[in-house]
């Protein structure tokens, strides 16, 4: 009996191990729309993103048997990060060095900070797509994964200080996107 | 810190949904189909290969091997030693360790070393003659056996540690044949000697060693070891569910040294050595694993002083002690950034320090003279590796203290 909350994880477990049919299915509909919404923030092609997730997915369905279940959360975070680890490699694969940035510098604005406001997840996620590739990673790993520049640089292998640049400069132009974006609806 | 609307937008995006692609689950079931991938049912434990060590092994066993080979090329080139017909087969044919289950991490950790000891108070004068067609000094290793499986886990939620090693039986040979005749001289204060000598880290972490009796200049296996690590790559997901084990590789080590004897009694030696030490650390966090293989490259400088306490023609029984200092010259640490077998990417860091790695070592040594210019020790000894301070985990930072049993051969050339 599939039972919600903190046993979600253990059911969709339990159906792999059994080889049940519809262990895939399962988790399938449990997370793909967020591990779609993970994938999106690092790929901001539809069609690569299409492939990662595609990719991702049979990753997980063939590696969980090593999986090793550690309490609630452990299975979503071992998704992510499998998702995170295939769009930062199609990333790479893209360009040789798609972390070494060569676009001018964003606009110098001032320093105001944005307004979020009402601004909804897919508005703020479609932004962060359209930032240059570099900037767009490495926001995505300071900011949402919790990473350090430090820890950044090694897994981008750059410079500790050229990912707190990158970063710096995806907030700017990620600010003024905001505050454009507000300017237009006003 | 972060500004207080990166945050609002990290707490609105961070579990967000968007519509997956359409009829993506459809693809993802016909591809797994093409590719002959269906999910796996049951957990599978976790092997580690020992090729990589194996093969380190081997291709130190046979540089020991070419060096002795051409060393003894050298002495008959060199119209300097004379040569003739004197067989001389030394066989070492021992070693069947049974012990208990917790025993022989001293087998993991061990090092191998050749010696080329060179006595530098008088130029050596050597004779040469005829020059047998046996004259090539070799030594065969053969029937080497091991069968181990050593498996080490801890978690921290584990308070105690479990370990399992089985039982191991090891079979070692050496097999020298050695065709010289030894010009003697009275003077044997210069003296050139070659040894190999295998030195085994006795103790572990376990707590219950049996003495183990070693055959042979090399002999392949592993340590592992296991430690709690930090959480260096998961500071997103980190949680109290991090595993870390820590697998320590058989130390490799090379030297050469020179022999100075100072009177009957007491001889000094010192030289330069060459370390390798190898580890892999895994570190696991909700089933997903990092891999992260460290290399270190050690040169080394030893002093040591010897003192025979008894001997006769055939035996002699020592006593030596001393101190090493060696200097990390190359150090490297490849992760790989694994989620759980699916290999993603690595990362590649230089390891460096300036700082010294200082040892000290004691031991009894006893030695028999199967020729004059062949013979057989070993030397039971104790070892400690200081710590350093530079945060470089090695064999040596998880055991610093050690029993050492070395085996080796000498080449003994006499005026």
């Amino acid at each position: 009996m599939y039972i919600f909350g903190t046993d979600k994880e253990k059911h969709i477990i339990k159906l792999f191990r059994r080889g049940d049919a519809s262990a895939m299915d399962c988790l399938y509909s449990e997370y793909a729309d967020y591990l779609t919404a993970v994938c999106a923030r690092y790929i901001p092609d539809d069609d690569e993103l299409k492939d990662v997730l595609q990719e991702s997915f049979i990753k997980i369905f063939s590696k969980i048997e090593k999986f090793n279940y550690r309490g609630n959360g452990s299975l979503r975070a071992w998704i992510t990060r499998i998702v995170i680890n295939e769009s930062l490699l199609s990333t790479r694969k893209k360009k040789n060095s798609p972390f070494i940035n060569i676009e001018k510098e964003p606009p110098d604005i001032q320093d105001e900070d944005p307004e979020i406001g009402n601004l909804n997840e897919e508005v703020l996620t479609n932004m962060i797509r359209l930032l240059p590739d570099g900037y767009r990673t490495v926001f995505n790993l300071f900011v949402i994964e919790g990473k350090s520049h430090k820890e950044i640089a090694k897994i981008l292998n750059i410079k500790a200080d050229s990912s707190a640049s990158q970063f710096y400069k995806a907030k700017k132009q990620l600010a003024k996107m905001i505050k454009d974006y507000r300017l237009k609806q006003e | 810190m972060k500004d207080q609307w990166i945050n609002d937008i990290k707490d609105r995006i961070r579990d967000s949904n968007r519509k997956a692609p359409e009829s993506l689950l459809d693809d993802i079931k016909r591809e797994m189909e093409r590719r002959g991938l269906a999910p796996a049912r049951s957990k599978r434990a976790h092997t580690v290969s020992m090729w990589t060590l194996r093969s380190a092994i081997a291709v130190a066993a046979i540089s020991v091997a070419f060096i002795l080979y051409n060393y003894k090329n050298n002495y008959n080139n060199n119209d300097n030693i004379k040569i003739a017909n004197n067989n001389k087969e030394t066989q070492v044919n021992e070693i069947v360790k049974k012990s208990d289950n917790n025993l022989l991490n001293y087998k993991k950790k061990g090092n191998i070393i050749l010696i080329i000891s060179n006595n530098v108070k008088k130029r050596i004068e050597l004779i040469s003659k005829d020059i047998d067609a046996n004259k090539d000094a070799s030594i065969n290793k053969e029937n080497l056996i091991a069968q181990e499986t050593t498996t080490t886990k801890e978690t921290e939620n584990d308070t105690s540690k479990k370990k399992i090693s089985s039982n191991k039986n090891y079979t070692g040979q050496v097999y020298n044949d050695y065709k010289y005749e030894y010009h003697h001289s009275k003077n044997h204060e210069s003296e050139l000697r070659v040894s190999t000598y295998y030195s085994g880290i006795m103790n572990g972490y376990s707590n219950s060693q049996n003495g183990v009796m070693l055959a042979n200049a090399y002999y392949y296996g592993d340590s592992s070891d296991k430690m709690v690590n930090d959480n260096k790559y998961y500071a997103v997901y980190s949680n109290n569910e991090l595993t870390t084990e820590t697998k320590h590789h058989q130390p490799i080590k090379l030297g050469v040294s020179i022999n100075y004897k100072i009177n009957d009694r007491w001889s000094l030696q010192t030289g330069f050595t060459y370390s390798y030490l190898s580890s892999d650390f895994t570190i696991n966090s909700r089933g997903e694993d990092n891999i992260k293989e460290q290399k270190l490259h050690y040169v080394g400088l030893p002093l040591s002083a010897s003192y025979s306490i008894w001997h006769n023609n055939a035996i002699n029984i020592y006593a030596t002690a001393g101190g090493e200092a060696e200097k990390l010259v190359n150090g490297k640490a490849k992760t790989t950034h694994d989620a759980n077998g699916t290999e993603t990417y690595s990362t590649t860091e230089n390891i460096k320090s300036n700082r010294l790695l200082f040892s000290t070592n004691a031991a009894a040594g006893i030695e028999y003279k199967a020729d004059k210019s062949l013979s057989l020790y070993a030397e039971p000894g104790i070892s400690y590796h200081f710590k350093n301070g530079s945060g470089i985990k090695n064999i040596y930072t998880e055991n610093p203290f050690n029993f050492n049993l070395n085996i080796g051969i000498r080449i003994n050339i006499n005026k």
